[in-house]
């Protein structure tokens, strides 16, 4: 489905992400865990077509699609829930899944809407209200539902869990893995790593923009030590 | 301020528009040609003086110019044309004729003392703000310059033509003395700090500066220069008409400004150069045909548009004419001395019971903090858990909703970022916020400048012994923009600790580091803090860096404190681990 | 009592047209940032453009949409021109952009037309007065304010109700957002000129057809109090823009009825100062849509 070779993003003198190479088959959940400022985001928003790559390729279904803009990348089937999740606050939350289905016909737009509303229900109770006034975990359901509009083959989050009280993760978690058995392609970036090795089926160890570590997230939860030094807890 | 280099600068500039002023004469030029690009390279010097050192768009100089020229106008006409033109004048205006020198000189204070008037409105206002206050007041300055007759002669102006100046030996001393006062404005002091606020208002205000202040003082300046202009214009053409001071004039002169680049004064002559000289052409092509009068028009708008898109900064950039002249070597400093800061008491930065709320997510939940200048403190949580958002309560970017910031028992809390850095509490930004354009050295000196006046009680720290530390003694002369990442993080810290503080405050010093650059920046705040005495609050997410570098923690999750104490002591508590890597859902 | 309600009247006549042009401000502004400077300029063309059609007989129902056409047209070409290349430059960058894209179009004019203001043949019943009790009210000013609010009707639905408009607003609140979600950044820019186009034409055909000249830089006037309206509710903000416009009309009319019929002439003076002074206040405007910045 995804697959990303020495793939490097520089921010005018930083160089946020050197050489990471990823795979994503389809159906997979993939986690990208690793300390702040590794450059898992960096990586996903280069993915995303949000920021250009200095070197390095990204290929979709085998079609290159390394430096598309984001707006293509949706139509390439890549729908990203971004980092503090980007809501339209002043948006209801109707209009911002029907803007989430900019790319999808007319003719399917309301379906899709009202199929997510039943995957989402508390979207379905919030329809007029506008975003700005969700709570957190609504609003973290409607960024999802939002990007789930285009129908994507592949959906990249990001940090999907920040600012959520603990019951939220949970519910965040068990909506993943609902997708995850629905079928859906997932790449995420999350720091809660103990609560995404258990929904993901594998993951990459991210450290100073380079990956440095991959595995079955299986075989990852057993090794707590590894990342646990990565991140500098004992 | 070393003022050598730009005042020969200025002084061989305006030589060099003297001489090509002469030399157009000489070829066959056109005096009253001649006369008006003299005019406006006095007025766009006092543009220069403003507009490009706030980088603050103004459209309502011409407003300015205006008051000026009218008050120029109404003190030196004399008696008996005034009873023509102006027989109903109020306050005995009618009957004053004062030497047109004396004139100028008022005409320049009345302009200055309403740009004052309007720094207070301004000063403080967005940027987008201040552009259409600017516009309101030229609005507002010529509909009463256009429907006062008896003040102003209304829409047929006023005329005298005893008035006007036979020689033009004094528009050349105008020039002299514009250019001269630009150049050495954007030198002084003021001018390279209202430099540094159109860089980053945020960054400038971090380092004790108030931006508004630099504004006011700013745009009195270039007021002042342009109501100089203005009255030279009045006395070179012996009249006024309020249409010749309105939209057209302001479009003329900023494309002048611009052409050659506002943030260089060289730029502003060459601008008015290229401008009269494009326009000249024109209106020569357009002389037998009275349509071809849009010309000059159609070229200038064109210029601009092809001039922002191509070049926005103009064709000098800020490059000014002393830039050739040669750099007089600095006498070698004395060796460093390392600061003394024993005998002094050590600071106190207290924090109780801090609150901050956006919207409906809580960023801070009662959070208590101390941290003393003889110590290093870190402030770690993960992504989210509002360390920055506690970095900016202390530093006045954030007003908590309950709780207050102390230092020394002196109330921070509700004071401005610039005041509080002034108390002693110098910071650096999480996303970097250098001056780009400026160079290394300049960056520095930004804060050197603030703490020679609001930190003098203070030992001043050897900058050049700070800059070597850091590695940026030979890219003194580099641009910031230009340097590496881990080379701007560092000269960041140097700007931060050239502010003579009692607490440098980082915002996460090692962002986007490789381990090899951390560890050298970790090497480089402690010497950097220990150089200058001060305390360090360090915010980072890297439990390595803090535990490092750090006497005591804070960890902050879900903007609570969830705990504090010694490093080895916080890495192992099971809240702290939870928070880091999360639980398992049970 | 009687005069009040014409001059409210009058006062809503001027600030619908104020409101329609800084509604076109507002929609530039939210998704791009940029003041537009050259907006008035757009009447100026729809104003040579009926100087034209006129000289050829056209009937004024033809140049109303006409005006329309043509300020949509002329809006998405001065963003394909000029504005699409200075995107993503400063705010003082794209504000003198469009101040040479102003210039520029007046110079054209006085060059291809002529520096004199043209004139054409006004619709004669514009001036007509329909009386209702001792309340007399001109065709212009209703027709003004009629036109207005049923293109304010039209614009809500559009805004609310069609995927353009949901996707306008999306892209003023966060327009890198609306890209991810995979609507093209060239077509919502392009799109947000051609609003704004739309509505000045409006605005255009409403001013032009009790003027009577076209003349090059009567785009000005024009430009500078849709600024102000837009500024004075807030800018970006529609709704801000809207209230801006009739505070603005209802201001002038105010003014120019209150102070002594030796200075009416200063009304325009007495409006900005006004105006300066509500700015100090509030910086703003009256509906404050600033958004923090991160740091």
């Amino acid at each position: 489905m995804l697959e990303v070779d020495g793939l490097s993003t520089r921010y005018g003198a930083i160089a946020a992400l050197r050489g990471a190479d990823l795979r994503v088959g389809t159906g997979e959940v993939v986690a990208l865990i690793g300390p702040n400022g590794a450059g898992k985001t960096t990586l996903l928003n280069t993915i995303g077509g949000v920021l250009r790559p200095a070197a390095g390729t990204v290929r979709v279904n085998g079609l290159d699609v390394t430096r598309s803009t984001p707006e293509a990348m949706v139509r390439h089937g890549v729908a990203l829930v971004p980092e503090h999740r980007r809501l339209f606050r002043d948006l209801t939350v109707e209009e911002n899944l029907l803007l989430g289905g900019v790319v999808v016909k007319a003719a399917d737009r309301r379906r899709r809407l009202e199929e997510l509303i039943h995957q989402f229900p508390i979207l379905g109770v919030k329809r007029h209200v506008q975003a700005g006034f969700l709570s957190g975990g609504e609003g973290q359901q409607l960024a999802m539902a939002r990007a789930l509009m285009s129908d994507p083959r592949l959906l990249l989050m990001d940090e999907p869990a920040l600012g959520l009280a603990p019951v939220l993760v949970d519910v965040l978690m068990r909506l993943i893995s609902e997708l995850r058995a629905g079928g859906r392609t997932i790449l995420i970036v999350e720091q809660n790593v103990a609560k995404v090795l258990e929904v993901a089926d594998r993951a990459y160890v991210m450290r100073t923009g380079t990956i440095v570590e991959e595995g079955t997230a299986a075989d990852l939860r057993t090794r707590t030590d590894l990342f646990a030094a990565y991140l500098g807890v004992a | 301020m070393r003022i050598a280099r730009p005042l020969g600068g200025a002084v061989a500039l305006a030589g060099l528009v003297l001489l090509a002023g002469q030399v157009y004469l000489a070829t066959g030029g056109n005096d009253a040609l001649l006369r008006a690009a003299l005019v406006n390279v006095v007025i766009v010097m006092g543009l220069q003086t403003f507009i490009g050192t706030t980088g603050l768009l103004s459209l309502g100089h011409v407003g300015f110019a205006a008051i000026a020229g009218y008050t120029t106008f109404l003190l030196a006409a004399s008696i008996q044309a005034k009873a023509i033109t102006l027989p109903d004048a109020p306050l005995g205006l009618a009957d004053v004729s004062l030497p047109p020198g004396v004139a100028l000189v008022v005409a320049v204070a009345v302009a200055a003392t309403v740009a004052l008037v309007m720094a207070a409105a301004l000063a403080r206002a967005p940027d987008i703000t201040v552009t259409m206050l600017t516009v309101a007041f030229l609005f507002v300055v010529h509909a009463l310059a256009t429907n006062w007759p008896e003040l102003t002669g209304g829409t047929s102006g006023l005329n005298d033509p005893g008035l006007r100046l036979t020689s033009r030996t004094w528009l050349y001393v105008g020039v002299v003395v514009a250019v001269v006062a630009a150049r050495l404005f954007k030198a002084s002091r003021a001018g390279r700090l209202a430099i540094a606020s159109s860089e980053d208002r945020l960054a400038t205000s971090a380092v004790g500066v108030s931006v508004p202040w630099v504004r006011t003082i700013a745009l009195v300046v270039s007021a002042a220069i342009v109501g100089f202009g203005a009255g030279l214009r009045v006395l070179s053409l012996g009249s006024i008409n309020a249409r010749e001071y309105y939209f057209g004039f302001t479009f003329l002169t900023l494309t002048m400004l611009i052409v050659g680049g506002k943030r260089s004064v060289t730029g502003a002559a060459v601008g008015v150069a290229l401008v009269t000289a494009v326009n000249e052409v024109a209106l020569k092509a357009a002389a037998d045909n009275e349509r071809l009068g849009g010309l000059p028009d159609l070229l200038l708008g064109a210029a601009v548009i092809v001039l922002m898109v191509a070049r926005p900064r103009g064709l000098l950039g800020d490059w000014e004419l002393d830039h050739l002249l040669p750099r007089r070597r600095q006498p070698p400093e004395p060796a460093a001395v390392a600061l003394e800061s024993a005998g002094e008491e050590a600071s106190t930065i207290e924090a109780e019971d801090v609150a901050v709320a956006f919207g409906g997510f809580r960023a801070l939940v009662d959070v208590d903090l101390v941290a003393r200048s003889d110590e290093v403190v870190g402030l770690i949580g993960p992504n989210g858990a509002g360390k920055t958002t506690m970095v900016n309560v202390i530093t006045g970017l954030v007003a908590p909703d309950a709780g207050q910031v102390q230092i020394d028992g002196h109330e921070l809390t509700g004071r401005t970022p610039h005041d509080i850095a002034r108390a002693g509490l110098a910071r650096t930004f999480q996303n970097l916020r250098l001056f780009p354009d400026l160079t290394v050295r300049e960056n520095v000196d930004i804060a050197v400048l603030s703490a020679s006046r609001h930190r003098a009680d203070r030992p001043a720290p050897d900058v050049d012994f700070l800059l070597r530390a850091a590695g940026l003694a030979d890219r003194q002369e580099r641009r910031a923009g230009e340097l590496d990442y881990g080379s701007q993080r560092r000269l960041e810290l140097v700007r931060a600790a050239a502010l003579r503080p009692a607490f440098l405050i980082l915002d996460e010093p090692t962002s986007g580091m490789s381990d090899v650059e951390s560890a050298v920046m970790i090497e480089h705040v402690r010497a950097t803090a220990a150089a200058v005495g001060a305390g360090v609050l360090v915010i980072d997410h890297d439990l390595h860096f803090i535990t490092s570098i750090c006497d005591r923690i804070y960890v902050l999750d879900q903007g609570e404190v969830i705990a504090s104490g010694p490093p080895d002591v916080v890495r192992h508590d099971p809240k702290v681990v939870a928070a880091y890597l999360g639980t398992p859902t049970t | 009592m009687t005069e009040l309600v014409q001059q409210v009247v009058d006062g809503l006549g001027r600030g619908s047209t104020y409101a329609l042009l800084a509604l076109g401000l507002a929609v530039v502004f939210g998704v791009l940032h940029l003041l537009n400077f050259a907006h008035g300029e757009l009447i100026t063309i729809c104003a040579y453009v009926v100087y034209a059609l006129s000289l050829a007989g056209v009937p004024w129902w033809l140049l109303a949409p006409a005006c329309i056409v043509v300020a949509t047209l002329s809006s998405m070409a001065m963003e394909a021109v000029a504005f699409r290349r200075v995107r993503n430059a400063s705010p003082f960058t794209l504000l003198l952009t469009s101040f040479g894209v102003a210039i520029l179009i007046q110079g054209f004019f006085q060059i291809v037309v002529s520096p004199k203001p043209r004139k054409y043949d006004k619709p004669s019943w514009v001036f007509d007065t329909w009386t209702i009790g001792s309340i007399r009210l001109e065709v212009a000013d209703v027709l003004t304010i009629a036109v207005t609010l049923v293109v304010l009707a039209i614009l809500v639905y559009v805004m609310r109700r069609t995927m353009f408009g949901i996707a306008l607003r999306g892209a003023a609140t966060d327009f890198d957002a609306t890209r991810m979600m995979g609507l093209r950044a060239n077509r919502a820019v392009s799109g947000a000129f051609a609003l704004s186009g739309a509505l000045a034409g409006v605005a255009a055909a409403l001013i032009l057809m009790r003027r009577g000249d076209a003349s090059p830089s009567m785009g000005t006037d024009y430009v500078l109090k849709a600024i102000v309206a837009a500024i004075i509710g807030g800018l970006g903000s529609m709704a801000g823009a809207v209230v801006g416009g009739l505070v603005l009309g209802l201001a002038e009319v105010a003014f120019r009825a209150w102070l002594p019929d030796s200075i009416t002439g200063l009304t325009d003076g007495f409006v900005f100062g006004a105006i300066a002074v509500l700015l100090v206040l509030r910086p703003n405007g009256i509906f404050d849509v600033r958004t923090a910045e991160r740091v």
